[in-house]
């Protein structure tokens, strides 16, 4: 084992160390382990990979410290095993090409996390897709300018490339947004849908009805995994779009602001979608605490943030005085029940 | 003398403007509508108010849906099911039961209003009339120690914020309308050697007056 240590260059020691460190997050200690080097030995070449921008160093509380792998290529640098890279790399490469190819165009970065989110489903290839902001997603970062080549090609290769050929072709007469829509309705991801007509309703500035597409996201949230405080934010955010409609205060500022509260809703909601989707590609939670727990927790207080912006506006547009609703048949049914309800007290439970 | 709110008063109060009637809807009106000292109220209260009002806005929804069509099965769903207990199913149920004979569309419209009208009235009351939002973290170990008498745990946590702050002033009224808060378990209560050091509030329940 010393013999080993010793034949090992400079180079061969960062190799391994970054090797040890494409599965996961380690310590130092854990790092000297898995690649049989002394802790000292390591510590000092983990020093060089973090000035080379090869590693990142997170701290958590004083004395831990934990190196992460930079893959300058993931999303949150979060690690892919090498196969699924190559895998990647070999869909892209070969649906950027097919598409300039069959439409004369460049593949937008939309379009193509949706083609490869389709090849993944329609083949079971098991690639680490996620979902994030606009849906499903790669968890490799698509940039369309970028040259994907690799001379790997899976066993599959040309049934892949086929399968690309025919999404390409039939998706050839529809827009992004029409694409992106289509792959919500088939996944049954109908929060995402919603929050696109909510999006574009606030867009083009046409809210007629909009509190009832507010309920419907917020009913539509509840389906899902939530804390109990995530649920209140999002039915503060409905809460307050259907009061604004009510008192018919909708005016041009309200709802740049219920946008830019959306938006930053949406951002933390989406975040913890991510976080869920990757526990179900088999990311430990620890590996995941690392990686985005502070970057969650920073969308939520942001999110929370825009949310008291939009309650300032909501707490503006209200009347001087209390409104008193006038007792009729209806009111009279309902207060009956409702009324046993508030003195069982179970709502407090 | 200044009054702590629990939520039941301001919840009976609230619902006195969308036209509940009741003897004890009244009572609380009066009560909070001739205001003599400062109100209180804490953060926790606040919290279930809002709780309740987003509970009553999924009883509706139920009750709409079950409308829309018949097949629906109030309560059923799994999303439902998280938010709302069996027994509120059962009010749910209940309210269905009572408004067969309305149309959709003006059960929906009354739902609406009421709901909007609750928030607001319940916004308005915070900005106009509560003098001071209690912020105080909530006391586990005394809320613990108050379950031993208090049966509700959501009662124990607004008392024990009550609790915390009586310390530091003069004795204020501690306003319910809550059956939980019976006379004699307040007393009781208060008698236990381990509350000996506790000033304690006022109790004014409404309920019993």
């Amino acid at each position: 084992m010393a013999e080993d240590r010793e034949k090992k260059t400079p180079e061969q020691i960062k190799g391994k160390i970054l090797d040890a460190l494409n599965a996961k997050p380690l310590n130092a200690l854990d790092i000297s382990k898995a690649i049989n080097s002394n802790w000292s030995t390591v510590k000092s070449y983990i020093v060089e990979l973090v000035k080379e921008e090869k590693v990142k160093e997170l701290a958590f509380g004083e004395k831990n410290v934990i190196y992460v792998k930079v893959t300058g290529d993931t999303y949150f640098n979060l690690p892919v095993k090498e196969k699924d890279r190559d895998m990647m790399k070999f869909i892209f490469s070969n649906a950027i090409r097919e598409y300039r190819r069959l439409k004369g165009t460049q593949i937008k970065k939309t379009e193509l996390a949706k083609l490869v989110y389709h090849i993944d489903s329609k083949m079971n290839l098991k690639l680490p897709i996620v979902w994030y902001l606009y849906g499903p997603m790669p968890l490799m970062i698509i940039d369309v300018q970028r040259d994907y080549s690799t001379t790997y090609i899976p066993e599959n290769g040309r049934q892949i490339i086929k399968e690309i050929e025919k999404w390409i072709t039939e998706k050839s007469k529809m827009y992004v947004r029409e694409i992106v829509k289509e792959c919500y309705l088939q996944s049954n991801a109908k929060l995402y849908d919603l929050k696109q007509d909510l999006f574009a309703m606030l867009q083009s500035g046409k809210v007629d009805g909009i509190g009832n597409n507010a309920r419907e996201f917020y009913l539509a949230y509840l389906t899902g995994d939530y804390s109990e405080n995530e649920r209140q934010m999002v039915y503060e955010f409905y809460s307050i779009v259907s009061g604004l409609e009510f008192l018919n205060k909708l005016s041009k500022e309200a709802m740049s602001k219920i946008l830019i509260a959306l938006d930053g809703l949406w951002k933390f909601i989406a975040s913890k979608t991510l976080y869920q989707s990757m526990i179900k590609i088999g990311y430990s939670k620890d590996e995941l605490e690392i990686y985005l727990g502070s970057i969650i927790e920073t969308k939520k207080m942001l999110a929370q943030e825009s949310l008291n912006e939009l309650n300032e506006e909501y707490l503006g547009a209200l009347p001087s005085k209390p409104i008193r609703l006038k007792e009729n048949e209806i009111s009279r049914k309902i207060a009956k029940v409702m009324d046993e309800w508030t003195q069982s007290e179970s709502w407090r439970k | 003398m200044d009054s702590f709110l629990d939520s039941c008063v301001v919840i009976n109060y609230l619902k006195h403007f969308i036209g509940n009637a009741s003897l004890l809807n009244v009572k609380c009106f009066d009560y909070l509508s001739n205001k003599t000292g400062r109100f209180l109220i804490c953060l926790y209260s606040v919290g279930e108010i809002n709780k309740y009002i987003e509970k009553e806005e999924l009883i509706h929804t139920e009750i709409l849906n079950k409308k829309k069509d018949k097949d629906y099965e109030i309560g059923k769903t799994y999303s439902i099911k998280k938010v709302l207990s069996d027994e509120e199913i059962l009010f749910a149920s209940s309210l269905y039961n009572e408004t067969l004979a309305v149309s959709i569309s003006q059960l929906e419209t009354q739902f609406k209003q009421e709901v909007e009208v609750l928030k607001v009235n319940f916004l308005l009351f915070l900005k106009n009339e509560t003098d001071e939002l209690i912020k105080e973290p909530i006391d586990q170990n005394l809320v613990n120690l108050l379950k031993e008498f208090i049966t509700d745990y959501a009662d124990c946590k607004v008392l024990s914020s009550a609790l915390i702050i009586q310390q530091k002033r003069n004795i204020f009224s501690f306003v319910t309308s809550d059956r939980h808060f019976a006379p004699n378990i307040y007393e009781f209560t208060k008698e236990d050697y381990r509350f000996k050091n506790y000033k304690f509030p006022e109790l004014k329940n409404l309920l019993y007056e």
